[in-house]
């Protein structure tokens, strides 16, 4: 730890991290546009100047330093204050602004841009700038995102991430001086899995994600703190919605996990649960359609079902889309209520290899939860494996909500064969095509619960929106099945099943609904997570939330 | 008034008939500082240059001495860069030792490393040097071929590789860090000091730059001794501890340009004064008289007739608040149009700015539009403070900081801000006429009380120039 003076305040903060970091360690703001503490800082935007007095000299140095660029020393005295670092500010916001088209009303950053907020706190109320504003033209320099070139301050965080964290380098400056320009080679999109992180780590209204363009002032956004279920990494993520429709993912710093990154199919992946599509109601088999009806009507008739088939003929398919807690009721109602050892765990199959960036890992698992399901459900069939137990069963409950399943011939001969086949599911699709009893379910923004990476760490999804239409939870849609048959599960809310996984399941002891923190709980490690405020973690939580 | 005398001893021979070939060099003595360098141990060698008192002649006038000790000699490798991207405007001495001493030169190389435990140096040329690239590549081929360079230098066992690189015509390629990054291959953008090259530089390894004039005066100490080189120059006591280093010892290519009859290089000792240097070029063309005096290279500030008696050296030219910088000297005559020649600068900064850092990349071509207006009768009354302001926010003259990564600002920030203050009446003019406007000589100067660098503040001299 080091003792550093900030406006004649002492603070003690971390060793080696930057004068930026350590300010937002003891919620200090110093203002910056370049820096970014994933990448390395080539301190070009001279906004976060700092006073400083270096230990053991007379007074302050005659150069103002840069905060992103200068590592905290013991003894060290920053003013962040001081007239002449006002007065800095004050003069590269007015040269930052020059060439800015100030089109805040039609700019998506608007809201959340720190060319807006800095200039209320550091900048001028007015221009002195007189001569011609250069206007260089918008560029779609991407498949996600779009730049605006007029409004870029040439920070280059864009560029460096495109050096550092993805290696491919697909954007660069071009030109020189005034006419510096942000723009990618000629015939190389900017089409790596990650671009759409540019748009995040964009400080001003430049790059934009064409996903979102024009959808939504951000201030109208509900934000809640989620994970994504793109593939097995469980990248921590903020979804963000309005009207009872999500309307964008943002990635949520996590040291562990995913730093400050997501990939783009987890970013922009959501739309399905966004689809008008969607199954709003419980429906039953009537000849050739299914028929909406109540949801007593569907659990009595599920219940009558397997009592007719007897449980033991019974498979029962939780999917690698179901939480943690959805799959410990999945799996006490297969053991409890229907008696049966048909339990498999369907999911998205792994065909592809991990795909690798320098820093970071997109996984080749395409399913949120599969070491969940194997740890809770015991080591049970997947996939094809799992589709297999339907051959010697008459009846079969299986919980989709894997969006894009595709099902082979061998697969729907078997479903089609089944005397009676209830589906879960959020979608429509050649699952409940074939059902006699279909129950909608949650997607990943309506559930609340853990789902467990493949790292063994279990995560928290909080709900964004509640479940569309007439939708169940799945673990309701479970605890009121069993009920139906005559089993009591006695669960009230997520956190009492959570704390059941810790308490019935060896893989999870520890993992309480309590332990599990905003950075989660790693299995085995018998302790929750530390919530940390240091370094990236305060960063993150200043200037990045 | 005595003939004004020059001091050749970098530009000795310089135009012998095939001087750039090694045999040539060789018959006037060249390379003989080989049978001594090697008999120097590094760290006395150091010391000896130290001692010399010799400073950077790139512009900033850090003594080389002092950089060298500064080198991290732990790591290895280290690196040589030596700059050869002249392109500061109204500078052009580089350029003749490459293309007619690049021996000198690869002599000052071997004495560099020698001292600094380096086996691999780069010469980064300016793009624009065709003649003197191929040159200076010819005599590297001559000088492994005699054995002068290579695994052991002239039979010493002391390996050195010299390479040479050349820019793609960018000014900015001169600062020592944008020289770096171009050299790794990538855009010529400084980087912020600290860390200093010295510590990590090229490919991240401590790194020494040093300019193509400097190395050249290296031979000359190891074979003449400290007191010969000490015994050139100026020397001063009662130098304020802020304006640095009171030496000054050696000779200075003094590029003169301009409005002068005989312009050219001249090497004369450190601390001629301007009107003597003038002199020594055969004065101002058609018998007019000096208008401004630009001492450095473009970017140093101008100075006004009544500066004249300035000494061109380090200190005494940052006394008077501008610099030697490299040499430089661009000479206006009466005639000239003050407004039209900072414009003319400020179109030059503006179009070779990196545009990497904020207050740079914005503030030069908004200071060249306010000098556009301005020269064209454009402009309102407030704008020469606009100016200034500008000026000033990228760079402070004043307080001599700047707040860009690199000092490009204060090349952009000095220039505009000493013509605005120096030749003030003639920026009005321009703005009460409406159009471009030429006062005469007395009424376009800044009247001394009021002019923000003068008086100078006066020192004591130990040692003067022996031009005379």
């Amino acid at each position: 730890m080091a003792k550093i003076t900030i406006d004649g305040k002492e603070y003690t903060v971390s060793d080696g991290i930057t004068v930026v970091q350590a300010a937002a360690e003891v919620g200090i703001t110093i203002p910056h546009y370049c820096y970014h503490p994933a990448l390395r800082a080539p301190g070009n935007c001279r906004m976060c100047l700092i006073e400083l007095t270096l230990p053991g000299r007379p007074g302050p140095e005659r150069q103002l330093a840069i905060g992103c660029g200068t590592r905290v020393a013991d003894g060290m005295v920053v003013s962040n204050t001081a007239p002449r670092v006002k007065a800095a500010r004050a003069m590269t916001l007015e040269f930052l602004l020059i060439h800015h088209p100030l089109d805040c009303p039609t700019c998506d950053q608007a809201g959340e841009c720190h060319l807006q907020d800095y200039t209320y706190e550091f900048g001028n109320d007015r221009s002195r700038y007189v001569e011609a504003k250069q206007t260089p033209p918008r560029k779609q320099v991407g498949p996600h995102i779009d730049l605006f070139t007029t409004r870029c301050v040439v920070c280059t965080r864009c560029v460096r991430f495109c050096e550092e964290i993805t290696g491919t380098s697909e954007l660069g400056l071009i030109h020189r001086g005034g006419h510096n320009e942000i723009d990618v080679y000629p015939g190389r999109p900017l089409d790596n899995k990650l671009s759409g992180n540019v748009a995040d780590i964009c400080p001003v209204g430049a790059l934009v994600s064409r996903d979102f363009l024009y959808r939504s002032r951000p201030w109208f956004l509900k934000k809640v703190n989620s994970v994504c279920p793109g593939c097995s990494k469980g990248c921590n993520t903020t979804v963000e919605f309005r009207d009872n429709e999500i309307v964008r993912i943002k990635p949520r710093y996590h040291a562990d996990v995913n730093d400050f990154w997501m990939c783009d199919d987890g970013r922009y992946g959501y739309h399905y649960a966004n689809d008008p599509n969607r199954l709003k109601s419980p429906m039953i088999r009537d000849g050739e359609s299914l028929v909406p009806t109540g949801w007593n009507t569907v659990f009595e008739a599920i219940a009558a079902k397997i009592a007719e088939l007897g449980g033991e003929n019974v498979a029962i398919l939780a999917s690698a889309f179901n939480t943690n807690e959805e799959l410990r009721a999945i799996g006490r109602l297969a053991m409890e209520a229907v008696g049966t050892k048909h339990v498999g765990l369907i999911s998205q199959p792994i065909t592809s290899e991990d795909t690798v960036y320098p820093k970071f890992v997109i996984e080749k698992d395409k399913n949120p939860n599969r070491a969940g399901g194997l740890a809770i459900l015991g080591d049970v069939p997947t996939d094809e494996d799992a589709w297999a137990l339907l051959d010697g069963a008459k009846g079969a409950v299986v919980f989709g909500g894997i969006p894009g399943l595709e099902l082979s011939e061998q697969v729907l001969a078997r479903l089609e064969a089944l005397a009676c086949l209830v589906v879960v599911d959020i979608l429509p699709s050649a699952l409940t095509e074939r059902a006699d009893i279909v129950a909608p379910g949650t997607a990943f923004t309506e559930k609340e619960g853990c789902f467990t990476s493949s790292q063994k760490r279990v995560q928290r999804l909080n709900r964004a929106l509640p479940p569309l239409g007439r939708s169940l939870d799945e673990w309701t849609f479970v605890c009121e099945v069993a009920r139906a048959m005559g089993r009591e599960f006695g669960y009230l809310s997520v956190g009492e099943i959570t704390d059941d996984i810790a308490s019935s399941v060896e893989a999870f002891s520890g993992a309480g609904d309590s332990a599990i923190g905003s950075r989660g709980y790693v299995l085995g490690s018998g302790e929750p997570a530390p919530e940390t405020m240091t370094g990236n973690d305060a960063y993150a939580a200043k200037y990045w939330d | 008034m005595a003939e004004a005398k020059e001091r050749r001893i970098l530009y000795e021979n310089l135009d012998v008939p095939g001087i750039h070939t090694l045999d040539v060099y060789r018959k006037h003595g060249g390379y003989a500082s080989l049978e001594k360098v090697f008999a120097i141990p590094p760290d006395d060698h150091i010391t000896l240059v130290k001692d010399s008192g010799l400073r950077g002649r790139g512009g900033a006038g850090f003594s080389t001495g002092m950089k060298w000790t500064l080198m991290n000699r732990q790591i290895e490798p280290r690196y040589l860069c030596c700059n050869a991207d002249e392109s500061e405007p109204g500078t052009f001495s580089n350029r003749y030792i490459l293309q007619n001493k690049p021996h000198m030169l690869i002599e000052g190389i071997i004495a560099c490393c020698w001292a600094l435990g380096i086996h691999t140096a780069y010469v980064y040329c300016r793009g624009e040097f065709t003649l003197a690239k191929k040159r200076l590549d010819a005599a590297i081929l001559e000088a492994y071929a005699a054995g002068i360079l290579g695994e052991s230098v002239a039979g010493s066992g002391f390996a050195l590789d010299v390479y040479t690189h050349s820019g793609a015509g960018a000014y900015i390629c001169g600062e020592e860090t944008g020289l770096i990054e171009s050299l790794e291959g990538k855009r010529g953008q400084p980087r912020n000091k600290p860390p200093f090259p010295a510590v990590q530089g090229l490919f991240m390894k401590p790194t020494c730059v040093q300019n193509v004039e400097t190395l050249s005066n290296l031979p000359f100490i190891v074979n003449n001794g400290l007191d010969w080189y000490k015994g050139m120059g100026s020397v001063y006591t009662d130098v304020p501890r802020t304006a640095g280093d009171p030496v000054n010892t050696g000779t200075k290519l003094y590029c003169v340009s301009g409005h002068v009859e005989k312009p050219g290089v001249y090497e004369v000792e450190l601390g001629i004064t301007a009107q003597d240097l003038i002199d020594m070029a055969s004065g101002v063309r058609g018998g007019n008289r000096v208008k401004a005096v630009i001492p450095g290279g473009s970017s140093a500030p101008v100075l006004t007739p009544y500066e004249l008696d300035c000494p061109l050296d380090f200190t005494s030219l940052g006394l008077a608040k501008s610099m030697l910088g490299s040499g430089g000297i661009i000479v206006m005559d009466e005639t000239v149009c003050t407004v039209s020649a900072l414009l003319n600068l400020m179109e030059f900064y503006a179009h070779e700015s990196c545009g990497q850092c904020t207050p740079c990349r914005s503030g030069t071509p908004w200071v060249r539009d306010i000098t556009k207006r301005i020269e064209a009768g454009h402009a309102k009354p407030g704008d020469i403070e606009q100016l200034i302001d500008v000026a000033n926010q990228i760079a402070n003259v004043d307080t001599f900081t700047w707040n860009t990564i690199c000092v490009f600002g204060i090349a952009v920030s000095w220039p505009a801000v000493s013509f605005a203050r120096k030749f003030r009446p003639e920026f009005e003019a321009h703005i009460l006429n409406g159009e471009c406007t030429v006062l005469p000589l007395e009424e376009a100067i800044t009247p001394p009380e009021q002019n923000y660098a003068y008086p100078r503040p006066q020192v004591t001299v130990v040692q003067q120039p022996k031009w005379h």
